[in-house]
């Protein structure tokens, strides 16, 4: 009987996927090999992006201080725990170092003196505080190009009219790794090609007559093919953040909570089996 | 302490609903693997409201701003993306915990007498359920919630003669928009909530009236010792709540590697096409509902149009899902468990499962000649279950069932 159901089984799944394999797409997508945990590449891609995206296209969920704080406060805070073991152990103290503690101090660092005195009467929490607002500093400095405060959500310099009136559309950036996929991305940031029947000059590979133009051909003609590649792979690991800042930290809170489970449920486990003991020698009944 | 009990007991039944209930309710001692699925479905029920409430809190039912609201609770709100995650994995999550507690259903045949107002309460337990997630499923407002919504609601369009006013009325509108999407959170937000806490109560209530059927499908409480205790039964509390926790570890267990992981899962449990705002200008160029609805949306497209009218595929759509109701009088068998049925009995199932399955698949795939082909072949297998069932339980030979429960 049971021989019998796999056979039917397996016949329905043959059936099914081989009539399925020719619904695939013509359009070839490359694998974008990104890794989310790679923050030196997340930091290189907010920077293009900055500078060759954020012109016309709004990452509108996303404010500008989110992006100090997930991809540059860890930098900001390391520096300032090297300078502070340099002070606690006397060494001679770098630029670097002094750097770190105006930051960290909020006030202009220049003798290693000062630097021990700020310390010993600036509370944790305080030098945290300062150290955020550092990095939101850096942040308004090199990232917003525009009057926008540091909290604002990330809008385009161009204004939406505009912008339909000059390209036919100008898609918002924000999800688009989550509803077209980071390897789509990737593969069409790569895919522009020459074509003197467009208007731009270009075509693209995967989204044909694309009316985008190719804003990076001044990164494709000075680099390497291998750098160029790296650099579209750093905006689209940036845009894969940018679409779900929360994969920065879900992964390793993940295993913290299965760690946990699998502890509870060793616990859990043993607890039943005790209990049931009674119930195999019929005990549970000589209970008054 | 005994004092407070007694101050308690002479005003409410405090004492007798704990002993009713858990600890003097006598349960049959071999549950299997099949048995845990009632207590994850609660779990599963208690999960989402208590992150529903917290959503809530922060979701806008507004057309302007509800996509952008649930992009809000994933990016600034405080532990909002867990919640989000939770709430959403939950759905798909509740769904497969359903379909394996009914499934445990048919297997021993849980739904025969005495337990036919069970079955009852639990099928429009999921009709609300069914109900429920495709409301949930629109409030995100991409482009899947708002064309999956005007897919749906349109089979309304499609009753004879009262169809169109039907439509509006149901929408406050003459397409999917504002009045629908504020409409559709009240009722996922308290109607329908209210509705299945209410059935599960009453599921409750029913099921500790008659008593737990078990793998063997032999009733326990026709042994009983001179205490009027079932010789086969052990007290639910504590034997069974020790159990059940081992299951819910487990359950979170797998729940977790989703939730932190694989929260889209591939796009089964968040379609891609819905991180898309809703954009009535622009249909997408494949509709499908989510996996848990797919099996009947399946069997609404196999059904072709008649007389110009998608309705009687859309009759056949709820034809199957209320067909199940009547399971209790259509099995005509002797024996309730799988283990002592006739053979045509576990093939039929065995074909059942597949169709169901089988059409879920072809639910969520664009339509082609050989889907539309399969379906159709589906669709009248899945219908067949039902309609042989007379038939096929009342033939073959059955196996003898022995008087006490084995282990």
């Amino acid at each position: 009987m049971k021989k019998k159901l796999h056979i039917a089984l397996t016949t329905v799944a043959i059936l099914i996927f081989s009539f399925n394999v020719f619904a695939l797409t013509e359009i070839h997508i490359d694998h974008a090999n990104t890794d989310i945990n790679d923050k030196k590449s997340l930091q290189r891609g907010v920077k293009l992006f900055m500078n060759y995206c954020s012109g016309c296209h709004s990452i509108q969920f996303m404010r500008y201080n989110r992006i100090g704080k997930d991809l540059f406060l860890d930098d900001v805070i390391v520096a300032y725990e090297k300078a502070k073991v340099a002070m606690l152990n006397n060494q001679p103290l770098k630029h670097d170092d002094f750097m770190a503690f105006s930051r960290a101090f909020d006030s202009e660092i220049t003798s290693l003196d000062q630097a021990k005195s700020f310390f010993e009467k600036s509370p944790k929490e305080g030098i945290k505080e300062n150290l955020i607002k550092a990095t939101d500093k850096v942040v308004g400095k090199n990232l917003i190009f525009t009057n926008e405060k540091v909290g604002s959500l990330i809008t385009s310099a161009m204004s939406v009219s505009n912008a339909n009136q000059w390209f036919g559309r100008n898609p918002d950036l924000s999800l688009v790794s989550r509803s077209k996929g980071v390897d789509w991305v990737y593969s069409y940031l790569r895919g522009f090609y020459k074509d003197d029947s467009r208007v731009f000059g270009v075509n693209n590979h995967v989204l044909k007559n694309a009316s985008m133009p190719d804003v990076l051909w001044q990164l494709k003609q000075n680099k390497s093919s291998k750098e160029f590649d790296q650099d579209i792979r750093d905006i689209t690991n940036f845009l894969d953040y940018v679409s779900e800042p929360a994969k920065l930290v879900r992964f390793d809170l993940g295993i913290k909570v299965l760690g946990f489970l699998f502890v509870l449920f060793i616990f859990a486990y043993l607890l039943k089996k005790e209990y049931w003991k009674d119930v195999k020698y019929g005990k549970w009944r000589a209970k008054d | 302490m005994n004092n407070n009990k007694n101050w308690i007991d002479q005003r409410f039944p405090l004492t007798k609903v704990w002993n009713e209930h858990l600890a003097e309710y006598y349960t049959p001692r071999n549950f299997n693997f099949w048995y845990f699925f009632g207590s994850l479905a609660m779990l599963a029920l208690v999960m989402q409201i208590v992150t529903g409430i917290f959503l809530t809190m922060h979701f806008k039912p507004d057309a302007a701003h509800a996509f952008a609201s649930v992009e809000y609770i994933m990016r600034d709100v405080n532990w909002g993306w867990l919640i989000r995650y939770l709430h959403s994995t939950g759905a798909s999550a509740f769904f497969i915990v359903i379909y394996l507690h009914m499934y445990r259903g048919l297997l021993y045949g849980s739904y025969k007498a005495p337990r036919e107002l069970i079955w009852i309460l639990g099928m429009v337990l999921y009709i609300a359920l069914m109900a429920e997630a495709f409301m949930g499923y629109v409030l995100p407002w991409g482009q899947m919630s708002y064309w999956g919504a005007q897919v749906i609601i349109s089979l309304f369009g499609s009753i004879p003669v009262f169809g169109p006013d039907i439509l509006t009325f149901i929408l406050g509108d003459y397409a999917v928009g504002d009045p629908a999407l504020n409409r559709f959170f009240s009722l996922h937000v308290i109607a329908l909530p209210l509705i299945l806490v209410i059935l599960v109560f009453l599921h409750i209530v029913a099921l500790h009236t008659v008593g737990s059927n078990n793998p063997d499908g032999i009733e326990i409480k026709k042994n009983k010792d001179k205490d009027g205790i079932p010789k086969d039964g052990i007290p639910f509390h504590p034997y069974y709540s020790v159990k059940d926790i081992v299951g819910v570890v487990v359950f979170l267990m797998i729940f977790s590697a989703v939730v932190f992981f694989a929260p889209a899962m591939n796009g089964y449990f968040l379609e891609s096409a819905n991180f898309v705002e809703a954009n009535p200008l622009k249909t997408p160029s494949h509709i499908a509902p989510l996996w848990y609805l797919t099996p009947f949306y399946s069997v609404l497209r196999a059904i072709p149009p008649m007389f110009g009218s998608q309705f009687p595929g859309v009759v056949g759509m709820f034809a199957a899902l209320l067909i199940l109701i009547a399971l209790p009088w259509l099995d005509r068998s002797s024996v309730k468990s799988i283990r002592y049925r006739s053979w045509p009995y576990k093939v039929a199932l065995g074909v059942f499962v597949i169709s169901f399955v089988v059409l879920g698949y072809l639910g969520m795939q664009p339509v082609t000649p050989i889907n539309a082909l399969l379906a159709r072949v589906f669709t009248v297998t899945y219908f067949g279950f039902f309609i042989l069932m007379p038939w096929f339980t009342s033939i073959g030979k059955t196996k003898p069932v022995p008087t006490r429960v084995t282990e």
